[in-house]
């Protein structure tokens, strides 16, 4: 699921803008770099995209608050806000993904049955094309309640199927409706790294309502909002490490390979330095992720902030699954890192995982340079003239 | 001419990390810079990476002048265009560069050619064209081959007067030929199509002028050089008889010849077939119609635009295919440069 144009009105900076996200042969880049002064919109274009998909595909995103009027673009002329703010959105599905969504709806009908729901199957997308409409406030009915904050083409049911696939699926799998989790791996997630995303350790890399364990348990729930907690980076670099061993996988089982090529990214963008691995039994550390500098080992815990940030990256394009096919956004990714390690970082993003589509914020020079090389910089705006695109 | 509003980006700045400078030939748009600093991220991950900038110069004689201006505060590798170089003249060139180095003292790591004539050929090879083509004008590998074929075709009495002259000026290093010579040599769009400048007719052109030139080298006590008008001559026949029989099968071209001219016509020749992206007019797409531009100048306007575009696609695609196999055999000519790369790192304290 990846986006070919992007329109947002009266949405927090943005007055009006239009951002096609394909190249000029339609092609849509796999990386796309969005910079300006601060105040531009940059982030709002996130935020929007993050507003626009987030109850379609029951993503949880807690650093992006949930709408409200503050959201409301603020600089109308007659020193009025708007009344409303939209977001227009053209996806565009890739065709492994298209038959991996259907297949995963014909195996969990039998599910829509025990609820006492009809059949539900995805109708016909053609070119893989969905165009999407959010509004906020959302409309009111005629009987006075509020519709749906996001519609979709001329059929929002049947738009909503191609959406909740990922979602539905997760369900479906949790409930042994669905036998294997590979159906899953080529249908496209939403992850979002905001700005000011939580940097500590402990971070929680679990957007969506997907879960991770092998046995299909819940874990514990999280009381600032119900949902069951998500893993942490290092709870997820422990799982890795155990399918690593081999724990709960059978033989030749893909998963058991996850942990070496995260070990490969991260060398890739930060070598000389290294990711070990998970260590259930370090002689000096414990039980930790483990790091290596020049031949000295160090544990997660004492990890320089720009490693901790390349490992959440990382841990995150792999577990639950390995992203294909998905929409993620960065909000700032030079934030701790050294300029090479951003240089690096950029040109290792297109080849983590298939097909996935990269948004990124950055006031970053060598990110906007490195951008500008490959056409995929959007600029919108210098200090001191108007913005190109930021209304 | 437009000005680039993104020249900012382009232009090396202080923010970058690294050791070493390379310096090279080309525009700040050219193919070096952005391939050497995708290769070196991939071949060269050391710590802080040895390499500062890439900084395309234009010609070899402004590589030479950068040098100057900056080889007493960096690292500098230089990197040239082999052009029409052969081994012994390249020993040659290599030799001035150092021995010019160590006089005027300059922190210099080594002078490195590309194996080829320029870094445009790498991407005429099969593996690299024709997926990187085929995928943006939406053809079939038989049109991107047919369009080549063209080009080498037609491209044979220029390509022969370019190393006609790249002859000359080594033998002549005082003074330059192509100043009185040039004539038209470039395939031109005729209202009829592409066509090449018949070779006779180039031949006619250079004969008179050399004539001319031949007085103008000459003073009043006799000529100041010795009169190689003939040699040049026939330098210049010969190659026309031997590279009139390439074809696309043909593997010396690739190396020997001036690849962003082979590739400039194929790209022009293959949006000139279709309507595309690469359209000149934005409210219809409809084929490029190179000939009834007004002039090449209008033409070459056109074909940067489309060029910018297939640039990072062609890089990637040439980056993919020599830093995924350490056998290929194009691995091994660029491990030179990384050698006199790693030269310029600092040792760990």
């Amino acid at each position: 699921m990846h986006i070919r144009r992007l329109k947002i009105e009266n949405f927090r900076a943005i007055g009006s803008l239009e951002l096609p996200f394909d190249d000029k042969m339609g092609h849509i880049r796999p990386i796309t770099v969005l910079a300006g002064p601060n105040g531009c919109g940059k982030t709002s274009v996130l935020f929007a995209i993050v507003q626009a998909l987030r109850g379609s595909l029951r993503a949880r995103i807690p650093d992006v608050p949930n709408p409200s009027d503050d959201d409301l673009h603020r600089a109308e002329p007659s020193g009025r806000r708007p009344v409303t703010a939209t977001v227009d959105l053209e996806l565009n599905y890739e065709d492994e993904e298209l038959a991996a969504i259907k297949q995963v709806f014909n195996e969990t009908q039998v599910f829509r049955e025990k609820i006492g729901k009809g059949p539900l199957y995805p109708p016909d997308l053609p070119g893989g094309r969905l165009k999407l409409h959010w509004q906020y406030p959302p409309p009111i009915r005629r009987d006075g309640t509020r519709e749906l904050a996001t519609h979709l083409g001329s059929d929002p049911d049947h738009g909503f199927v191609w959406l909740n696939g990922p979602s539905a699926a997760w369900r479906g799998w949790k409930s042994r409706l669905l036998q294997s989790v590979t159906d899953m791996y080529p249908v496209g997630m939403l992850s979002v790294f905001p700005q000011d995303r939580d940097r500590r350790w402990g971070i929680d890399i679990d957007d969506t309502d997907e879960q991770t364990d092998v046995d299909r348990t819940v874990g514990p729930v999280d009381p600032r909002n119900g949902h069951p907690e998500a893993p942490t980076v290092a709870e997820a670099l422990r799982r890795l490490g155990e399918w690593a061993h081999g724990q709960g996988l059978p033989e030749g089982d893909d998963r058991r390979n996850w942990e070496s090529q995260l070990q490969a990214q991260f060398k890739r963008i930060c070598a000389p330095k290294k990711y070990k691995g998970y260590w259930l039994d370090h002689a000096r550390y414990g039980e930790t992720p483990l790091l290596e500098d020049q031949g000295k080992e160090y544990p997660f815990r004492s990890a320089a902030s720009g490693e901790l940030v390349i490992l959440h990256y990382l841990t995150k394009f792999t577990f639950p699954r390995p992203v294909h096919n998905s929409l993620i956004l960065i909000d700032e990714p030079e934030l701790h890192l050294h300029p090479r390690w951003i240089g690096q970082l950029y040109r290792a993003l297109p080849l983590m995982g298939d097909n996935n589509q990269f948004i990124l914020v950055t006031h970053s020079a060598e990110l906007r340079q490195l951008a500008a090389r490959d056409n995929a910089l959007i600029d919108l705006g210098d200090l001191g003239r108007e913005g190109t695109h930021a209304g | 001419m437009p000005v680039d509003p993104l020249f900012p980006d382009k232009y090396p700045r202080g923010t970058s990390t690294g050791t070493v400078a390379i310096l090279c030939e080309g525009d700040m748009n050219s193919y070096e810079a952005d391939f050497l600093e995708k290769w070196a991220s991939i071949a060269l991950p050391l710590p802080n990476g040895p390499v500062v900038h890439v900084w395309p110069c234009g010609t070899g004689s402004a590589v030479r002048g950068m040098a100057d201006a900056i080889g007493r505060t960096v690292h500098i590798v230089a990197l040239l265009d082999r052009d029409f170089h052969e081994e012994s003249s390249i020993a040659k060139v290599k030799k001035k560069w150092e021995t010019d180095a160590g006089k005027l003292g300059w922190s210099f790591l080594g002078v490195c050619m590309w194996g080829r004539n320029e870094i445009e050929n790498y991407f005429l090879d099969d593996d690299v064209l024709l997926p990187v083509m085929t995928e943006a004008f939406g053809c079939d590998e038989a049109d991107v081959t047919q369009a080549v074929n063209v080009a080498v075709k037609l491209l044979v009495p220029f390509q022969a007067l370019q190393y006609a002259f790249h002859k000359t000026r080594l033998a002549w290093e005082d003074s330059d030929p192509a100043r009185s010579l040039i004539g038209p040599s470039r395939p031109q769009w005729m209202p009829t199509g592409l066509k090449a400048v018949d070779a006779n007719k180039i031949e006619e052109d250079l004969r008179k002028r050399l004539e001319k030139w031949q007085v103008l080298v000459s003073g009043e006590d006799g000529h100041r050089e010795p009169w190689k008008g003939d040699e040049f001559l026939s330098t210049y026949q010969a190659k026309v008889r031997e590279w009139s029989n390439y074809s696309t099968h043909s593997a010396e071209w690739r190396d020997a010849w001036a690849g962003k001219e082979v590739l400039k016509l194929v790209r022009q020749q293959l949006a000139a077939k279709k309507a595309g992206w690469w359209s000149a007019d934005e409210a219809k797409e409809r084929p490029v119609t190179w000939s009834e531009m007004k002039n090449n100048r209008e033409r070459d306007a056109h074909d940067r635009a489309i060029e910018n575009e297939l640039r990072p696609k062609l890089v990637n695609r040439l980056v993919v295919v020599i830093t995924s196999n350490e056998a290929d055999p194009r691995c091994e000519e660029f491990n030179e440069l990384a050698n006199l790369l790693k030269g310029g790192v600092v040792p760990e304290k």
